[in-house]
């Protein structure tokens, strides 16, 4: 496990004016290493969003403490740096574009750590170069489609050279070709850049594209695993009134029949290829 | 389907004029503006609109597009004209219709006056043709700099007036989809008289506020997990380089004005 | 033909730099109480076709039908129009502006000029409909529900116009599996039980599959496809070319087709996906 990036330790947080009796965090212990790919899902209100908001410092503990690369979030002088740090994409595409063309809404997050403009363009057009969007450099934010729209969000943090990813909840209002653009894109730059991700989602065929998956519910986290275990347990699941990928779902179902697939499946491709082997022989 | 609402006028573009820093660009556009209140003879104003047009020529300016920025102040022109022709006495009589005349200084007077608001208006048509919103907001935000010494927070200002710029085509269309919506729930907005029609907007006010507070709340969280610090320092990516395109403009519109004064036109 | 369209067309700010023609000629015929998919990728012309549905928006070119009448400019007569063919727009619960679920389900009604009486009348029969309790929730602020319930009270807001039809845009857009379930479930019911007559336009696959009879794929302004789910789903190749994504269980059983599983069309569920291939397992097992 190499060095790590996020570390939380003993988190309780209730929103202002909130119960303290139901805490949105109720008691959380996680340590997120640099490079991994992470997916928090959960039933609404579980906690995952809150969770995620102290990982970039815009919720403050109400007690323990989080560790962002070492620095506590709670100390006013280091929002700089864990802000630039960890980056944070939001659900609505539309309200986190600030500026009135992409390449200058790309640029804000530079502006505000104070780069040369030399390098901020630099960065810019960087930034633009990795998620192919220079061609809509000068486009106005409200003439893009969704997907768009999320992409330029996140070559504006990349622009940042951020080392952690947090995503909430990113694809919820995109139509599905923009959501696997999107999410492609994520990983493409988990891959090739070694960015840390960590992404809130209540999709199960998103949480099975990450390398680890953590459950949550009433402020807990109430399981913590890679997918191929988490997302198998139907039963843990479908308590929570969530759902496993489908194809797990299907798996499931065709051991009641017989079938006897190997544990861990949850992409589609895995239960054709077993289906395909074992054949129908049994 | 999204529809295209653009803000002010902007035309993409490589001219002479797009290339200008914004500050020399409304430096030299008030010399200019000021130039014409000094001209004070028709000949001097008919000078002054072909030197204008010339220059839009020059800076390959589509006239289409000057056109479309005139047509709003057409009726006003009309309106203008028709004052002039018919109310200023003077020298000889052009035409009578009864007891209705229009004279000499009508005329002289009607086209000097009808001349200086279409040159107005033409020469800050081809400032916003060739200047984006940002980088007129930035130029402003340089004329305004002074007001920091009396701490006006000119810097946040400036912001406001960006955000707005990003948000207005924005709340347009929502407020076009939200009409939509509650017309298709028998909401009738056209009908009644003006204390019915104003009660009528309930159902388009409280929504576009409650959806522009949500997008101020989640834009302001956003802008904040972007590392935005209220009073903190920021730099620009926009270097406002000055280029001798710049000092000609300036030196230009300078000598314009002087020419004016000096000839007397 | 209850609703139908002839040759509809429709262009935005026509005659400016900016004009875009969403629709291009479409002919569409909708019969009472079916219940019909609208599916087409993001800026296909959805929205624009059904807002032309019931009068909201004028064709640029070609013609409405309903019930065989031309609709045309007639004040009243668009305003009836309205009243009989209910459009829930998409994330319908943006447009709550009353303070309280009453008033908010009422709007529709006391618009139609109803008394007191038929308009409470109406307001608990819709809510009721939609499956929430009049009386616990109707002094209470539409602003402070779940993202489902307030869908549900937005849905109801629709339903007190007493609409012979219901036109939906994303209806389940935002909302969580279970929300969705719960929402696709209810709108069956309604088509089933009530005899409305839906469409719903959607990118989601999933639910469409779940809930319609028939199935148009609408692409850049023009019906592509129509015909029953079944036979739609099983053209994976061009519904994906278009831009629209296949439900993974679908997406499953197409992949097990190639190689070498017997199927028609299209499987859309789990519990179907298991009977085919249990299916398939016997027949192999007598070979």
């Amino acid at each position: 496990m190499s060095q790590p990036i996020i570390e939380v330790e003993a988190v309780e947080y209730v929103y202002p004016g909130g119960d303290a009796e139901t805490p949105a965090l109720a008691g959380i212990d996680l340590t997120i290493a640099q490079g991994e790919y992470l997916a928090v899902i959960g039933p609404n209100g579980s906690g995952k969003t809150t969770l995620l908001k102290h990982f970039n410092a815009l919720l403050i503990p109400t007690a323990g403490r989080v560790l962002v690369d070492g620095y506590p979030t709670a100390v006013e002088e280091n929002l700089p740096l864990i802000r630039t740090c960890c980056g944070m994409i939001f659900q609505n595409p539309d309200n986190q574009l600030v500026a009135t063309t992409v390449a200058e809404d790309v640029a804000f997050g530079l502006e505000n750590m104070a780069l040369a403009p030399a390098e901020i363009r630099r960065r810019v057009a960087e930034s633009l170069r990795t998620l192919s969007l220079e061609h809509l450099a000068d486009h106005p934010p409200h003439l893009l489609s969704g997907g768009e729209k999320q992409r330029v969000a996140i070559a504006g943090i990349l622009a940042m050279r951020p080392r952690c990813l947090l995503m909430d909840e990113p694809t919820a209002m995109l139509d599905p070709v923009a959501r696997v653009e999107v999410l492609d894109t994520v990983r493409q730059l988990h891959r090739e850049q070694g960015i840390t991700v960590i992404h809130v989602t209540h999709f199960p065929e998103e949480a099975a594209r990450a390398r680890r998956v953590l459950v949550m519910d009433r402020g807990k986290v109430v399981r913590d695993g890679p997918p191929q275990a988490v997302l198998t347990d139907l039963e843990m699941l479908h308590s929570l009134g969530l759902q496993g990928p489908v194809a797990a779902e299907l798996a499931f179902a065709l051991r009641e029949d017989g079938f006897n697939p190997p544990p861990g499946i949850i992409h589609g491709r895995e239960l054709v290829e077993f289906l395909c082997s074992s054949g129908p022989k049994h | 389907m999204k529809q295209s609402i653009t803000l002010g006028q902007y035309l993409p573009g490589e001219s002479f004029l797009h290339r200008l820093n914004p500050r020399f660009k409304l430096l030299s556009l008030a010399l200019v503006l000021v130039t014409l209140f000094f001209v004070k003879t028709l000949g001097g104003m008919g000078l002054f609109l072909a030197l204008l047009i010339l220059f839009s020529i020059l800076v390959r300016m589509p006239y289409s597009y000057l056109l479309r920025g005139l047509k709003p102040i057409f009726y006003i022109v009309i309106f203008t004209l028709i004052i002039y022709l018919f109310f200023t006495k003077g020298g000889a009589v052009l035409l009578r219709l009864g007891p209705i005349t229009v004279e000499e200084a009508g005329v002289i007077q009607g086209a000097f006056v009808v001349g200086r608001l279409i040159a107005l208006v033409l020469a800050s048509i081809l400032v916003t043709l060739t200047t984006t919103p940002l980088a007129l907001t930035h130029g402003l935000e340089f004329f305004l700099t002074p007001l920091k010494l009396i701490r006006v927070p000119v810097a946040e200002i400036t912001m406001i007036m960006t955000i707005a710029l990003r948000f207005i085509p924005t709340l347009m269309e929502e407020s076009r989809r939200l009409m939509l919506a509650q017309m298709a729930r028998g909401a009738d907005f056209e009908t009644g008289n003006l204390f019915r029609k104003a009660r009528n907007l309930t159902p388009l006010i409280v929504p576009l506020f409650v959806s522009a507070f949500r997008r101020a709340d989640e834009l302001a969280v956003a802008m904040e997990a972007r590392g935005y610090r209220i009073g903190a320092r920021r730099t620009r990516m926009r270097e406002e380089t000055v280029s001798w395109r710049d000092w000609v403009a300036l030196a230009a519109s300078g000598a314009l004005l002087a020419a004016v004064i000096i000839a007397g036109i | 033909m209850f609703i139908r369209t002839e040759a509809l067309t429709h262009t935005y700010m026509p005659g400016t730099p900016y004009a875009t023609t969403a629709l291009r000629g479409v002919d569409l015929e909708l019969e009472r109480g079916s219940c019909t998919a609208l599916l087409g990728p993001s800026g296909s012309g959805k929205s624009t076709l059904l807002q032309h549905l019931n009068g909201l928006l004028k064709p640029t070119a070609g013609r409405l039908l309903v019930d065989g009448r031309e609709v045309g400019e007639d004040r009243q007569e668009l305003l009836q129009l309205r009243r009989r063919i209910g459009l829930v727009f998409q994330m319908p619960e943006q447009q709550f502006f009353a303070e309280t679920v009453f008033d908010e389900v009422a709007f529709g009604p006391r618009n139609l000029g109803l008394d007191h009486n038929a308009v409470e009348a109406r307001v608990k029969q819709a809510l009721s409909q939609v499956g929430l309790d009049y009386g616990a929730i109707k002094d209470r602020s539409p602003f402070l529900f779940s993202a489902g319930q307030k869908r549900l009270i937005a849905l109801a807001a629709v339903l007190a116009l007493r609409p012979e039809a219901l036109i939906l845009d994303e209806p389940t857009a935002g909302l969580d599996p279970s929300g969705r379930r719960r929402l696709i479930e209810l709108l069956a019911g309604l088509n089933r039980e009530k005899g409305l007559t839906i469409l719903l336009a959607t990118h989601d696959l999933d639910q469409a599959a779940l809930l319609a009879e028939r199935v148009l794929v609408l692409n850049r302004g023009r019906i592509v496809m129509d015909g029953p789910p079944e036979e739609i789903f099983s053209a994976g190749e061009e519904l994906r070319r278009i831009g629209l994504a296949l439900p993974a269980i679908t997406e499953i059983m197409l992949a097990l087709k190639q190689r070498g599983l017997p199927l028609d069309g299209a499987v859309f569920s789990i519990p179907e996906a298991r009977r085919v291939i249990n299916r398939w397992r016997k027949q192999a097992a007598k070979l």
